[in-house]
């Protein structure tokens, strides 16, 4: 391990890519928090009033909620009357048309990402919703999707155009009371993704959404909804990527997924939000409440995630086995560099006959970071015959960095099996030298050993996502390993 | 848990029992410190994470006031494994002279503390009877509140080696409050074995804490068990500092109890220390039985290995919490731990967490856990061959249990441990058969 000193300052010295500000007057409201900023966004977004409603249950039950602290993370108090509740990117009253009708500044954003909306839209066959701070910008891919029955649009669409579906299922898998962070969500959620795929339908393409948090000082509160009904089938993909900024921004999202009788959905998320400089300055604060229920028969729903990015990472992506013979995976890689801290993991509660669950997670940390596997199976005792398997791993690449496995296993009925492993060790010195030998580079038999590391999650991953996924990690990890 | 209105609630009537027990003014006060301070605390409940799978609910009926002694008959020992070596008796917390050995081993010194109690001590010792550094201060406040007896063990250098110390604990009703300390001389070795036992079946608290210490390159094997009537509730504090390549083993037999809890730290402090833990927890009928564990690896090269298996029956419950600790700077840590729970009825649960928590990254570290029925394979093999279906059954489980029951060297304890578990099993005479 003899990599010396200033090699390792210049490659963990490097900077984030993706850090840069777009100039664009944001129709912003004041910071701050009360009944009257609820009933401000309710009303900009010309919401029903069982939503406006639903907001202020959700606002009021916040405020004698108090914020949670078990998870293994540190940060300086929030405080949440400093922070503006909405933002809009401006002249969009009529919405665009086509991309041609797109903010080209916006567009040049994406390029810059690496994500040419209208070139990989078609290239790639993916529909993609940007959204763009709190209000989707542009829709592609509408008519072929249209044509097959599915409903895939910006959630405030969502709530003009189909307000039924909305209040049957909204709040239903995450409730306005959950925890602290779902329940502010559900008072000032201000857009996200909706999705329906009807009865037997296999969704023709993988849908797709880039969040991006632009304006200072906004934070992102995301909504989305995803109902596979009956034997339906869906593939959803999430990418995220921040600017630069030295304030520390705050994230609260909510993502539910409910898979009806033989319905299938695949949830794959690529995060990538600014973690950061080197010294912990900055970084997003990523608090997000994602839970899945699969509530029919024989209904799948598999969680994929690589998550490299935000200062803090709070999230535990679930599944609800309800329905006799469905399945739940969770399948991640949680990469924590610098002074990141992430706490993840999953929730498997089985409640149906037969239900199975997989779960494989890989911890990769380094500099003084601090990565912790949290999770929970839970096996009730309706729950006749589940089948539970954990695997996680962790890897340290710093005497500096913490690794941390918190496992809950749960069992109320004799007829389960479950099984649990985890490791934790730091990359062999015998792998290293091997490749060393046969003339890698240590940056290259590092990332090598690293993607070995994490391969049953990568090939989880729709293609394109993991090409970057690979990528990020590559990037993240630079220099990490002395 | 905070305004506490004394004389209703559990921690109330703690108040009022405290301030009846004799012992003069520093005993007194060391009691009143400890009082405020879990005043202050609350007992725990089951918001707190650590706790959350037991039930202390049950303390709310329970008379906490320490025991006056009741006679116990002169048989009351004859149920336990035939003993060698030295045998310390504590009825309801209290030392018992009469029922103890008079002769100890060489380099074994026992010094009963009701009469240290009194004076004021040298600050280390002192410290060692207030909340010490348990996992949990809060069983440790509640023992220390109401702490009347107990006795300071001691193993010299040149004491025999591997010698036998049993530790019985009678409690016969009430709340029973004993502390004990151990010191290992460095090199010295010894094998502790603690029982504990309800004779009559009375409704007790047991709150036991054991401080202990081992020199550098001391041995000690520590044996707790626990064999309680039905009505027991025991909540058992242990904390353990190792010393450089000193060895510490713990085996637990969770055989017994309404509610029986052990939490147990053990600090490897010294390069090359090194520990081993193991537990059976056999939660059958109404009978809860937790264990938390925490081992923190301060020093570079010390080694843990846990092995826990828990058996589900009737209506039992039955938790593992196992927590290893990387301190930075300690390299080389090894650690591994094992959890498996067999759930043999509808009515059982038992869970388990095992934590990893590291802070150093040249280390080797997994666990591994898993809950389930009795495997079908297996299941099959055996009916293949002609056995019964119960009969196979009760042979598989006991030889899960066997995993840890195995690990106990005193042949006397093994037998006795054994025939336990076989005493809940069908067909105990021809698995006695199979294994003779």
């Amino acid at each position: 391990m003899a990599t010396k000193p200033q090699d390792l300052d210049s490659l963990v010295g490097q900077q984030y890519r993706h850090g840069f500000v777009t100039d664009i007057d944001s129709d912003t409201v004041p910071p701050g928090l009360n009944e009257d900023v609820i009933r401000l966004i309710s009303r900009k977004k010309g919401e029903p009033e069982f939503l406006l409603n639903w907001r202020l249950v959700a606002y009021r039950h916040w405020l004698t909620m108090r914020e949670p602290h078990w998870a293994h993370v540190r940060y300086a108090p929030i405080d949440y009357q400093a922070i503006s509740y909405y933002s809009a990117p401006k002249a969009n009253t009529d919405g665009p048309k086509s991309l041609a009708d797109v903010d080209p500044k916006l567009l040049a954003t994406y390029e810059k990402l690496g994500v040419p909306l209208h070139e990989r839209a078609r290239l790639a066959g993916v529909a993609v919703d940007a959204v763009f701070d709190s209000v989707s910008v542009a829709t592609t891919f509408k008519e072929r999707l249209g044509e097959a029955g599915v409903i895939f649009c910006p959630f405030s669409d969502a709530v003009r155009e189909h307000p039924a579906l909305l209040e049957q299922y909204l709040g239903s898998v995450v409730p306005t009371t959950d925890n602290f962070y779902a329940a502010l969500n559900s008072a000032v959620f201000t857009d996200g993704s909706f999705v329906y795929i009807p009865k037997g339908v296999r969704c023709p393409m993988e849908l797709s959404t880039y969040f991006r948090i632009n304006a200072a000082k906004t934070g992102q509160f995301e909504r989305t909804l995803i109902i596979a009904d009956e034997g339906s089938h869906v593939s959803y993909l999430e990418g995220c990527s921040a600017p630069m900024r030295d304030e520390n921004q705050l994230h609260a999202a909510v993502v539910e997924l409910i898979a009806l009788r033989d319905a299938n959905i695949k949830y794959s998320t690529v995060q990538n939000w600014y973690p950061g400089d080197e010294n912990g300055v900055g970084g997003i604060f990523n608090f997000v409440t994602k839970r899945g229920e699969c509530r029919g028969a024989n209904s799948r729903i598999s969680w994929t995630q690589v998550e490299t990015g935000s200062a803090i990472t709070w999230k535990y992506p679930s599944c609800v086995l309800t329905g006799e013979n469905s399945v739940g995976e969770f399948y991640s890689v949680a990469v924590a560099n610098n002074y990141q801290q992430a706490d993840t993991g999953t929730k498997m509660i089985h409640i149906g006959r037969n239900t199975k669950s997989t779960i494989v997670s890989k911890g990769i940390s380094a500099g003084h970071a601090q990565n912790s596997y949290r999770g929970l199976v839970k096996v009730l005792p309706s729950a006749e015959g589940a089948r539970n398997y954990t695997q996680c791993d962790s890897l340290l690449m710093s005497e500096h960095c913490g690794a941390h496995t918190f496992p809950y296993v749960e069992v109320k009925n004799p007829t389960a099996t479950v099984e649990h492993e985890a490791t934790t060790s730091r990359i062999g010195e015998d792998q290293l030298f091997y490749c060393l030998q046969r003339g890698l580079s240590q940056e290259d038999a590092v990332n090598m050993i690293v993607s070995g590391f994490c391969k049953t999650v990568f090939k989880e991953l729709p293609m394109e996502f993991a090409v970057e996924a690979q990528n990020l990690l590559a990037v993240s990890l630079e220099g990490a390993v002395g | 848990m905070s305004a506490v209105a004394e004389g209703t609630t559990p921690l109330g009537r703690l108040a009022e029992a405290a301030a009846t027990l004799a012992g003069g003014e520093v005993a007194h006060a060391r009691r009143r410190a400890a009082l405020d301070r879990l005043l202050a605390l609350g007992l725990p409940g089951p918001r707190d994470d650590a706790w959350k799978y037991s039930n202390l609910r049950l303390l709310g009926r329970r008379d906490l006031a320490p025991a006056t002694a009741r006679p116990v008959a002169a048989d009351a020992l004859a149920m336990l494994p035939a003993r060698d070596g030295t045998t310390v008796v504590f009825l309801d917390g209290r030392f018992q002279p009469s029922m103890s050995t008079a002769v100890l081993a060489r380099g074994l010194s026992v010094t009963p503390l009701a009469a240290v109690l009194a004076a004021k001590l040298p600050p280390a010792l002192e410290a060692r009877l207030g909340a010490g550094d348990g996992i949990d201060e809060r069983i440790r406040l509640l023992n220390a509140a109401l702490l009347v007896d107990g006795a300071h063990l001691s193993v010299a250098p040149d004491g025999a080696p591997d010698q036998q110390i049993h530790v019985v604990h009678l409690a016969t009703g009430g709340g029973a409050y004993p502390r004990l300390a151990v010191t290992l001389a460095p090199g010295a070795s010894a094998r502790l074995i603690e029982y504990h036992l309800t004779p009559g079946d009375a409704e007790t608290l047991a709150a036991p804490v054991a401080d202990i210490e081992l020199g550098v390159g001391a041995r000690l094997e520590h044996y707790a068990i626990t064999l309680a009537g039905a009505h027991a509730i025991e909540l058992q504090d242990v904390s353990v500092r190792v010393a450089a390549d000193a060895t510490y083993r713990h085996r637990h037999l969770g055989l017994g109890g309404q509610l029986a809890r052990l939490d147990l730290r053990v600090r490897l402090e010294g390069e090359g220390a090194s520990t081993q833990l193991s537990g059976l927890l056999l939660a059958e009928q109404s009978r809860q039985i937790d264990v938390r564990t925490v081992v923190e690896h301060v020093a570079p090269r010390t080694t843990s290995d846990q092995v826990y298996r828990g058996v589900g029956k009737d209506r039992g419950r039955g938790s593992y919490d196992g927590k290893v600790v990387v301190h930075k700077g300690a390299m080389k840590a090894d650690s591994r731990q094992s959890s498996k729970n067999l759930l043999l009825s509808p009515g059982a649960s038992l869970d388990s967490r095992p934590q990893l928590e590291i802070n150093a990254d040249d280390v080797k570290c997994s666990h591994g856990a898993t809950t389930g029925a009795l495997d079908e394979q297996m299941l099959f093999y055996l009916l293949a061959r002609g056995l019964d279906r119960d009969i196979a059954r009760a042979l598989l489980t006991f030889a899960f249990a066997e995993d840890v029951i195995a690990k106990i060297t005193l042949p006397a304890l093994r037998r006795f441990a054994e025939e336990r578990v076989l005493g809940s099993l069908p067909a105990a005479p021809l698995i006695r058969e199979f294994i003779a």
